[in-house]
C-alpha cells in the first residue's frame, strides 16, 4: 500500500491540474471566510446596536411628553421593543436562512400577528444568485474537486494501456490500486478542508470545543458518499474522457439538479398558506371592533383573560386604552388556530426536505450542517416563539397599568421592560448516521472493470 | 466548373455523427424529461398562486367596499394591500420572486416594505436553488453543448482525420465554418425542447406575453450560438480532446456555478447595506421632527395654521369652510412621505451599486447575462420589483390623501374625529393599477447584457476561425 501510495503521490504531485484544483478549493475557501466575517460582523453591529437604537426611542418618548406626561396608553402606543436571535458562532460558515428570515423583530404593544411577517432589509437579487459561505465550499466545490481529482485513476492507465503492467505489479488487484489511490486523493482534499477550517477558527474567532469540530466532522463525513461516487466512476469507465464526463453528470444531477427538483416538488406539493392570511384576518377583526358594542368584544377578551376581572367594563362612547389593546388581543386570538397550523404547515414542508435529502449529499449536508448552526427553520420558528413570549411579557406588564388608567411621567421609560433572553438557537441533535449510510449502500457499487477489457 | 461549397455537407455530417452516439439519445432524453418536469410544476405553481392571489385582491376589494361608516382616517388605517402582479411567464424564470417580497400593506403615516417573502418559509437546503426551465437552459443546456461538442476540432486532430478533410476541402476552406453549424444544428433539438416552454405558456391566455416570448426565444438561441462558437473554438485551440472538455468545464463551473454566488457575495460585501433597525431608527428620528399632524395643536404646525387661516381670511379654525384636522392630516402626509421617499432613495442607490456590480461580473459570465434577460423578460427582475414598490408608494399616497380629503371636507372640526362618514365615498377610490409590463419596459436597460451575449460570441467565433 505505501509504494502504491509513493508512486501515485509522484505522479500526482506533478500534474498542474491537482495544484490547479487544490489551490482553486483553498482560494475559494478563504473568501467563504472572508464573507463569513462580513456576515459575522453584520450581524453583531446589527445586533449591538439594538440597545442605542431604544434608547433613542425612549428619549424621544421621554422628549415628547416631557411637560405633563400622558397616559401610559400612549406611552406603550408609541414604543417599540427589539427581540433578537443571536447567532450561534457558526452561524458564519453555514449562513442557511439568516440571511433571508429575519432575526431582529421590533414589537409593540398592539396585535402581535401583523408585526411578524416583515420582511428585513435586503437585495432579494442577491439572495437568488445564492450563498457563497463555507458550507458551500465544503458541501459542494471540496466534492466537485475529489471528482475531478479521482475520476480518472483507473481509465487513463486504461487507456495508455499500462494498467495490466501496474496491476500485476502492485499485488492484491484493481480494487486495492483503486482504494490506495483515492484514499489519497481524499486525503489531500481533507487536508485542504481542515486547513480552511483553522483558518476560519483563527479568522471567525469559534471557540475551540466540540461544537465546532462537530462541523468539520459533519462536513468531512459529507465527503464520503462522493468518496463512493468517485469510486464508482473511475472503477466503472473505459476512457478518461467517459469518466469526466460521468463526473460531470453524478455532480450536475446530485448538486444542481436533485436538491432544485426537491425544492421546487415540496412547494409545489406542500404549499402553505402566506402569513397573509393571518393579516387579512386579524386587520378585519381588529378594525370590526370599532364598529361594534364594545362590551361583547371586551367581554370575550375577559374570558379569555380572567386576570383582568378586576375592571370588567369598558365605556361604549368614550375611547378608552382598555378596550383598544383588548380588541388587538382579542383579534391575536382570532387567529391562533390559523397561526398554529401555519406554523405545523412549515414543520411538515421542513420535515420532508430532510427527508428527501437523501436523495442528494450536497442538500444533506447542507441541512446537516445549517442544523448544527443553528442557521435552519427551525431556528427561525423559534425566534417568532421567542418573539411571542416576549409580547405575552409585554403585555403582562403594560396592561395592568393601562387598564388603572396610569399616568406616566418623565423617566417612565426606566422602568420599560427589555428583551433579556437573547440565546442563540441551540444546534440540531449531532447525526453522522445518514452521510455513513449513503457511502455504505454506494460503495459496493464501486467493483473495477476486469484489467482487460 | 464551380466547386459546391464544403460548408453544408459537413454541417451534415458533423451533426449525423452527434445523433450516432448513444449519449446524445440519453442526454436528449434525459433534457426533455427534466424540462418537462420543471415546466409542469413551475407551471402548476404559478397558476396556483396567480389564483390565489387574486382570490385575495377580490377578497381586499370586497372587505374594502364592505366597510361600515367610517371616520376616514380609520379607513386610512384599516388600509389596503397593493399586490405585486404576476405573470404566467414567471413559471420559466422565477427570478427573485421567492426572495422579494409581493404584498405591501398601505396605510396612513407609514410606507411599509414588500413583505411575505417566500423564502423566509422554506429549508436551509433550498438556498442551493430551485429547478425551473431557465435553470436548465442557463446550466444544464451549456453543459451538453460542451459534452457533446469538445471534441469537435480536438478529435480529429487527435485521430489525425484532420489533414484528410482539410486536403478534401481544399484551399478555400470552410472547416470551421461546416463544423460550427453542423454542431448548433446536431444540438438544435434541445434548443428547440428549451424554447417550447416559454411559447407553451402563451397558450395559456395571458395576453401580451407573445412579444416577451420570442425575445426570450431570440436570447435563448443567441445563448446556444455563444456556447457553441465557444466549444468549437476551445476544441480548436486544445490538442487533445480530453483537454477541451477539462477547460470548458471549468469555463462552464466558473461562470455558471460559482461566479453568481462570489458575485452575490462581493456585492453585499463591498456595498452593505443598512439593516431594518437602522433603517427604521434613523425614519423614526426624522418623522419625530416632523409633529404630529393628528393634533391639530403640534407647535410643529403652528406656521402652517396660520397660513391656511390667513388664506382664507378668517381667525379661527372653527370658521374655515372645511374640517382643519383633514386639511393638517393632507400636509403631514405630504411631509411624511418625502422623508420617506428620502430614505428609501438612499437605500435604492446602495442597491443599484450591489445591482451594479454583479452587472459588472456578468462579463465574465455569459449565463448571468442570459438570466438577467429572462429575469426582465419575465418581469421578475430587481427593476420590476423596484416599480412595483415606488408605484405601490405612489398609490398609497394619492389613496390615503383621497381619505384626508374625505375627512377635510365631510367631516366637521367640532366633532373631534367621532364622525363617521357614508360608507359610499370609500367605493370610490379605484384598487392599486401597477403598471403592465410590456417588452420595452422589460428591455429598458438590457443592452449591457446584449452586449455581453455579443462580445463572447464575437470573441468566439474569433479565436475558433484563427485557429481552425
Amino acid at each position: 500500500m505505501k509504494a502504491l501510495w509513493h508512486l501515485d503521490w509522484l505522479r500526482l504531485r506533478r500534474q498542474a491540474a491537482t495544484w490547479f484544483l487544490l489551490g482553486g478549493l483553498f482560494l475559494a475557501g478563504l473568501t467563504a471566510i472572508y464573507l463569513g466575517k462580513k456576515f459575522q460582523e453584520q450581524q453583531q453591529a446589527e445586533i449591538s446596536r439594538l440597545d442605542a437604537q431604544f434608547q433613542a426611542q425612549c428619549d424621544r418618548l421621554e422628549h415628547r411628553y416631557r411637560e405633563n406626561g400622558e397616559h401610559s396608553g400612549y406611552w406603550s402606543y408609541y414604543s417599540f421593543y427589539p427581540v433578537h436571535q443571536p447567532p450561534r458562532p457558526l452561524a458564519a460558515l453555514s449562513w442557511g436562512l439568516r440571511d433571508v428570515a429575519p432575526f431582529v423583530t421590533w414589537v409593540r404593544l398592539l396585535g402581535l400577528e401583523q408585526q411578524l411577517y416583515e420582511s428585513s432589509l435586503a437585495n432579494p437579487l442577491l439572495q437568488s444568485l445564492g450563498q457563497f459561505d463555507l458550507a458551500f465550499v465544503l458541501g459542494v466545490l471540496a466534492p466537485l474537486v475529489l471528482l475531478l481529482l479521482g475520476h480518472d485513476v483507473l481509465s487513463r492507465d486504461r487507456q495508455l494501456g499500462v494498467l495490466p503492467l501496474l496491476a500485476a505489479q502492485g499485488g492484491g488487484g484493481l480494487l486495492r490500486m483503486l482504494a490506495a489511490r483515492l484514499l489519497l486523493r481524499l486525503l489531500l482534499v481533507v487536508i485542504v478542508c481542515s486547513l480552511l477550517f483553522g483558518i476560519a477558527m483563527i479568522i471567525l474567532q469559534l471557540p475551540p470545543g466540540f461544537d465546532t469540530f462537530a462541523w468539520l466532522f459533519i462536513a468531512l463525513l459529507g465527503l464520503l458518499p462522493w468518496l463512493a461516487i468517485t469510486a464508482i466512476i473511475a472503477a466503472r469507465s473505459r476512457s478518461a474522457t467517459g469518466s469526466l464526463a460521468a463526473a460531470m453528470a453524478a455532480f450536475v444531477s446530485l448538486v444542481l439538479l436533485m436538491p432544485a427538483l426537491v425544492n421546487l416538488a415540496l412547494s409545489t406539493l406542500f404549499p402553505v398558506p402566506e402569513g397573509l392570511e393571518l393579516t387579512v384576518r386579524q386587520r378585519q377583526i381588529m378594525h370590526d371592533g370599532w364598529d361594534q358594542p364594545r362590551q361583547p368584544n371586551y367581554d370575550r377578551f375577559l374570558a379569555e383573560r380572567p386576570e383582568y376581572r378586576k375592571w370588567p367594563t369598558v365605556p361604549e362612547k368614550d375611547f378608552t386604552w382598555r378596550w383598544y389593546f383588548a380588541m388587538h388581543e382579542v383579534a391575536d386570538r382570532s387567529v391562533a388556530e390559523l397561526v398554529n397550523q401555519h406554523t405545523q404547515h412549515l414543520r411538515q414542508r421542513h420535515a420532508w426536505s430532510q427527508r428527501l435529502a437523501w436523495l442528494s449529499p450536497p442538500a444533506l449536508t447542507q441541512s446537516l450542517l445549517s442544523g448544527h448552526s443553528g442557521t435552519d427553520l427551525d431556528a427561525h420558528l423559534l425566534h417568532l416563539e421567542t418573539t411571542r413570549n416576549f409580547h405575552e411579557h409585554l403585555k403582562a406588564h403594560f396592561f395592568p397599568l393601562i387598564f388603572d388608567e396610569t399616568h406616566f411621567t418623565a423617566g417612565a421609560t426606566k422602568s420599560f421592560p427589555r428583551f433579556q433572553n437573547s440565546a442563540p438557537a441551540p444546534a440540531a441533535p449531532l447525526n453522522p448516521l445518514p452521510p455513513l449510510l449513503l457511502a455504505a449502500l454506494l460503495l459496493p457499487f464501486a467493483r473495477p472493470r476486469p484489467v482487460l477489457s | 466548373m464551380p466547386v459546391p461549397s464544403p460548408i453544408l455537407p459537413l454541417a451534415r455530417l458533423e451533426a449525423r455523427l452527434i445523433w450516432r452516439r448513444r449519449a446524445s439519445w440519453l442526454l436528449l432524453g434525459l433534457f426533455t424529461g427534466l424540462m418537462l418536469l420543471a415546466g409542469l410544476l413551475s407551471g402548476l405553481r404559478q397558476t396556483r398562486e396567480r389564483e390565489q392571489q387574486a382570490a385575495y385582491q377580490k377578497l381586499v376589494r370586497q372587505q374594502w367596499e364592505s366597510q361600515p361608516d367610517r371616520h376616514p382616517h380609520r379607513a386610512a388605517h384599516y388600509g389596503t394591500f397593493a399586490f405585486k402582479p404576476r405573470s404566467l411567464l414567471a413559471a420559466y424564470e422565477p427570478g427573485i420572486e421567492a426572495f422579494a417580497g409581493r404584498i405591501q400593506f398601505l396605510e396612513a403615516h407609514r410606507q411599509n416594505g414588500a413583505n411575505f417573502a417566500e423564502a423566509s418559509t422554506l429549508s436551509s437546503a433550498s438556498r442551493l436553488g430551485e429547478l425551473s426551465p431557465a435553470f436548465l437552459v442557463e446550466c444544464v443546456l451549456a453543459l451538453v453543448i460542451v459534452v457533446l461538442g469538445h471534441g469537435v476540432f480536438a478529435a480529429e486532430v487527435e485521430s489525425g482525420r484532420e489533414r484528410l478533410l482539410r486536403a478534401q476541402i481544399g484551399p478555400r476552406g470552410g472547416l470551421w465554418a461546416g463544423k460550427t453549424l453542423g454542431l448548433w444544428l446536431g444540438i438544435s433539438p434541445f434548443v428547440l425542447i428549451a424554447a417550447l416552454v416559454p411559447l407553451t405558456l402563451l397558450f395559456f391566455g395571458e395576453s401580451g406575453l407573445a412579444d416577451r416570448a420570442s425575445v426570450l426565444v431570440a436570447a435563448l438561441l443567441l445563448y446556444s450560438v455563444l456556447w457553441v462558437l465557444l466549444v468549437a473554438a476551445v476544441s480548436s485551440v486544445c490538442r487533445t480532446s480530453q483537454a477541451a472538455l477539462a477547460v470548458l468545464i471549468c469555463l462552464w463551473l466558473g461562470g455558471g456555478v460559482l461566479l453568481p454566488r462570489a458575485a452575490a457575495g462581493l456585492a453585499s460585501a463591498a456595498h452593505p447595506l443598512p439593516d431594518k433597525s437602522e433603517f427604521n431608527a434613523r425614519l423614526g428620528e426624522e418623522i419625530a421632527k416632523l409633529g404630529d399632524s393628528h393634533n391639530d395643536k403640534d407647535p410643529a404646525f403652528i406656521a402652517f395654521k396660520e397660513e391656511t387661516l390667513r388664506k382664507h381670511g378668517v381667525s379661527r379654525v372653527e370658521d374655515l369652510p372645511f374640517n382643519y384636522k383633514g386639511q393638517l392630516m393632507m400636509a403631514g402626509e405630504e411631509q411624511s412621505a418625502k422623508v420617506f421617499a428620502q430614505e428609501h432613495a438612499k437605500i435604492e442607490a446602495v442597491l443599484d451599486q450591489q445591482t451594479a456590480l454583479v452587472r459588472r461580473l456578468a462579463w465574465l459570465s455569459p449565463s448571468l447575462a442570459l438570466r438577467d434577460l429572462a429575469m426582465r423578460l419575465c418581469g421578475t427582475d430587481a427593476a420590476a420589483q423596484q416599480r412595483f414598490i415606488r408605484e405601490a408608494e405612489a398609490y398609497r399616497f394619492s389613496f390615503i390623501q383621497h381619505l384626508n380629503h374625505l375627512q377635510r371636507d365631510h367631516t366637521a372640526y367640532a366633532e373631534k374625529n367621532v364622525q363617521r362618514i357614508d360608507e359610499h365615498l370609500f367605493d370610490e377610490i379605484e384598487d392599486f393599477k401597477p403598471t403592465p409590463h410590456t417588452l420595452s419596459l422589460a428591455l429598458a436597460g438590457s443592452a449591457a447584457s446584449w452586449a455581453v451575449l455579443g462580445l463572447w460570441i464575437a470573441l468566439a467565433a474569433l479565436l475558433g476561425r484563427r485557429f481552425a
